[in-house]
């Protein structure tokens, strides 16, 4: 995208710079010249208001394509950075930390009670599969180990 | 002629006494009662849903939960058991385990064996009539 868009405003340019060097010395109505036509300060704000004339078509060209592509229903076109693969689950760091905080609290304290299990409940869905998968095989061994004593109820 | 008719009478008699007195425990059905039993050396545990709930001690139970995700489409088993004496826990994502989870329901017999990684490794589910059933 980016090379097809400096490749359309160079040659806007170089156009708007040809045009400006062959056609007649009379002035755009849009460009009010009061020095000679070789002057630098005129040039440099010349090709400022090219490039943005450039830009500024290129994007209205670009957006039609998009607009077209939606209504024809084509596929619009993937940005060449997009991402492999949606997550299974939306990955939440705080909530993976949360989780193995308070397995550890547990093992420090060596029991696992209601308010424990009913955290861990509101943690669970936060978590992807993998992390999931590493909270459990962390506490259930502990548990089966009794390195962490259950309360009266179910821990999970 | 009259001798013979009292005895079909006695005898008719004397067999509904019989059925009367077995009828109680034949027509009811076999009944098989078991406690949550937690093996924790062979790693399996067992026990009847029904038995569970229905025990006057209150810290037995069996427990099987599946936990299912938006976007996720390997449901997770949670199975646990707790007998008098022992606690133990297993989870997993082995499809085959997670179907057979679904045909458990309040009367069933289970049964569930784990690994060191507290993961199950099998899952055993019976629903017969012998199960003690829930009160």
């Amino acid at each position: 995208m980016r090379g097809w868009l400096a490749a359309v405003v160079g040659a806007g340019a170089l156009g708007f710079f040809v045009a400006r060097l062959t056609a007649s010395p009379a002035p755009s109505p849009a460009v009010v010249r009061t020095q000679s036509p070789l002057d630098g300060d005129a040039l440099r704000a010349d090709l400022r208001r090219a490039v943005r004339e450039e830009l500024r078509s290129s994007r209205a060209e670009l957006l039609a394509e998009i607009r077209s592509a939606r209504e024809t229903g084509a596929a619009t076109p993937a940005p060449a950075e997009a991402p492999a693969a949606v997550p299974e689950v939306t990955t939440d760091e705080p909530a993976s930390t949360s989780a193995r905080a308070l397995i550890a609290r547990a093992a420090s304290a060596r029991r696992w009670g209601e308010d424990e299990a009913h955290e861990l409940r509101r943690l669970i869905p936060r978590l992807t599969l993998q992390q999931r998968d590493e909270v459990l095989a962390t506490l259930i061994p502990a548990i089966n180990r009794s390195d962490i004593a259950l309360d009266a109820v179910p821990p999970f | 002629m009259k001798t013979t008719m009292r005895n079909v009478k006695a005898g008719l008699a004397a067999l509904t006494v019989a059925m009367t007195a077995m009828g109680g425990t034949a027509w009811a059905g076999w009944k098989y009662s078991q406690d949550v039993v937690v093996d924790t050396l062979g790693m399996s545990a067992y026990g009847q849903m029904g038995r569970a709930r229905n025990s006057t001690d209150s810290v037995q139970y069996l427990y099987c939960m599946t936990q299912a995700y938006a976007g996720s489409s390997t449901p997770q088993l949670l199975c646990g058991a707790r007998s008098l004496s022992a606690v133990q826990w297993c989870s997993t994502r082995e499809p085959a385990l997670v179907a057979a989870a679904t045909g458990i329901n309040g009367d069933s017999w289970v049964s569930f064996t784990w690994n060191t990684s507290g993961q199950c490794t099998s899952l055993t589910v019976t629903n017969g009539s012998q199960h003690e059933a829930k009160e």
